[in-house]
C-alpha cells in the first residue's frame, strides 16, 4: 500500500499532466479519499500558479550580438563559396576545369623543354645519358650539350674539389646540381662559361666544351672526374 | 521528443548559416535560457555571459545537432552544462542541502515583514524562497513551471532519468510549500 509521501509524488506529476490515465485515477481516487493530500494537491496547484505569475526577467539585447556576428560571418563565406565557385554553370565549370588541364599540360611541357638535360642526373638510369668521352667534346650534336672529363691528380678528392669550386663562384650563380657516381653536375649562367673553364682547368686536365645556349642562358653541365694517367 | 517537420526545416536553415533563422530562434529562446540561466546562478552577469555562449556554442555545434529533441530542448542543455561548469568553478555557495532547514531564514524575513501580506509580498517570498532551494530542485521545477517542459524533455536537459525529475519537481514543490506556509 501506498504512503500518502508517495501519493504526494504523484500528485506533483498529476499537476503536470505527466501521469496515465490508470494513475490519474487512482491518484484522484486518493484525493477525493483523504484530506490531507487534497490540502497538498491545492497548495502545489496555488504554488505552480502563483510561480506562472512571476514577471519574466528582460534579457539584454546585446546576449545574442556574438552569436549572430558568427553567424553572419559563416553566412558571408557561404555566399562567396556559392557566388564563385557554385554559381557556375556545368558547361562554364567544365570549360573552366578543361581549360585550367590543357594550360597545366602546357606549361608542364614547356617547363619540361625548356629544362631538360640530357646531364642532368637520371632517377631512371644509373649513370648519366652521355658523359663525355676523354680528349673530345660531347653531344656535339645539340646545343645544349657541355660536357667533359676533368683529369684530375687524385679522382678521389676530384669530385669535392670540383664541387667546391663550383661553390666558390657562387656570385656568378655557379651551383652544383647533383653528384652521380663520379660525375658532378654543375649550373653554370652563360655569360660564366669562359670563367668556368678556365676555373676547371686549374683543377686539372679537361676535355670538353660548354656551349650554353639554354633559353635562359643557363645549363647544367656533367663534368666527369676521372684520374690523371 | 522528435523534431517536427517545420523543426526540420528550420534546422536545415540554421545549419545553412542563414542569419533569418538563427536570429528567430535567439529571438524565441533568449528569454527562457536566460531566466533559466538566472535560476542557476542568481546572478544576472554571469546569467546573461552563460546564456551568450550557449547560444555560441549553439551556432559552431550545429552541425553536430541530430534533431533528436526539440530545438528548445537543445539550448536548453547547453546552457545547463554551462550552468554546471559555472557552478563547479565558482563554487554552489548557494546549495542548500536536502536535510537542512533553510526556510529558518525565509521565516525570519516573513516574520520581520510584519504586514498584511498581499500578492506582491508573496511574490517576493516566492523569489526568496526559489532562492533558497537546492540548485537541482530548482532547475527542474523551473524548466517545467516557466519552460513547461514535459518530464522527459527535463531529463534530457539535465542527464537524470525521468523518474528522478519527478522526484526533483516533487521535492521542489514540498520544500516551496513548507517555505510559504506562513502566507497561506
Amino acid at each position: 500500500m501506498m504512503t500518502c509521501e508517495q501519493w504526494r509524488e504523484d500528485i506533483s506529476a498529476w499537476i503536470d499532466g505527466e501521469l496515465s490515465q490508470y494513475q490519474t485515477r487512482e491518484v484522484a481516487q486518493h484525493v477525493k479519499t483523504c484530506s490531507d493530500c487534497r490540502r497538498v494537491f491545492d497548495e502545489f496547484r496555488q504554488i505552480s500558479a502563483l510561480s506562472r505569475s512571476q514577471p519574466i526577467p528582460t534579457v539584454s539585447p546585446h546576449v545574442t550580438d556574438a552569436a549572430m556576428a558568427l553567424v553572419r560571418a559563416a553566412h558571408e563565406r557561404r555566399s562567396f563559396w556559392r557566388e564563385t565557385v557554385l554559381s557556375f554553370s556545368w558547361p562554364k565549370l567544365t570549360l573552366a576545369v578543361c581549360g585550367t588541364a590543357l594550360a597545366g599540360v602546357l606549361a608542364l611541357t614547356f617547363a619540361q623543354g625548356m629544362f631538360d638535360n640530357p646531364y642532368a642526373p637520371s632517377k631512371s638510369s644509373g649513370a648519366p645519358a652521355s658523359v663525355a668521352a676523354t680528349g673530345s667534346p660531347t653531344g656535339s650534336s645539340s646545343d645544349h650539350v657541355i660536357a667533359g672529363e676533368l683529369s684530375v691528380a687524385d679522382a678521389s678528392q676530384g669530385t669535392t674539389r670540383v664541387t667546391a669550386f663550383a661553390h666558390s663562384l657562387g656570385g656568378e650563380a655557379h651551383t652544383v646540381a647533383g653528384v652521380r657516381g663520379s660525375t658532378v653536375f654543375v649550373t653554370i649562367p652563360s655569360g660564366a662559361r669562359d670563367t668556368f673553364i678556365s676555373g676547371l682547368s686549374g683543377l686539372g686536365q679537361w676535355h670538353g666544351s660548354v656551349q650554353p645556349t639554354a633559353v635562359d642562358g643557363s645549363l647544367t653541365v656533367g663534368i666527369k672526374i676521372v684520374e690523371q694517367p | 521528443m522528435a523534431e517536427s517537420s517545420s523543426d526540420d526545416h528550420l534546422i536545415e536553415r540554421l545549419r545553412a548559416m542563414e542569419p533569418a533563422a538563427w536570429d528567430r530562434v535567439m529571438h524565441t529562446y533568449k528569454e527562457g535560457i536566460f531566466f533559466a540561466c538566472l535560476g542557476q546562478t542568481r546572478n544576472r552577469a554571469d546569467a546573461e555571459d552563460i546564456c551568450s555562449q550557449a547560444f555560441l556554442r549553439a551556432v559552431r555545434g550545429i552541425g553536430r545537432f541530430r534533431g533528436d529533441s526539440s530545438i528548445k530542448t537543445w539550448l536548453h542543455t547547453i546552457a545547463a552544462n554551462l550552468c554546471h561548469t559555472h557552478r563547479r568553478r565558482h563554487g554552489e555557495n548557494r546549495h542548500v542541502p536536502l536535510d537542512e532547514a533553510p526556510e529558518k531564514a525565509l521565516e525570519a524575513e516573513i516574520i520581520a515583514a510584519d504586514h498584511v501580506v498581499g500578492r506582491a509580498e508573496i511574490r517576493t517570498a516566492l523569489v526568496s524562497a526559489l532562492d533558497l532551494l537546492d540548485p537541482v530542485l530548482r532547475h527542474a521545477f523551473h524548466l517545467r513551471t516557466f519552460e513547461e517542459m514535459s518530464y522527459e524533455e527535463i531529463a534530457r536537459v539535465t542527464g537524470v532519468p525521468v523518474n528522478t525529475v519527478k522526484t526533483r519537481i516533487f521535492r521542489a514543490r514540498e520544500r516551496l510549500q513548507r517555505l510559504l506556509a506562513e502566507y497561506r
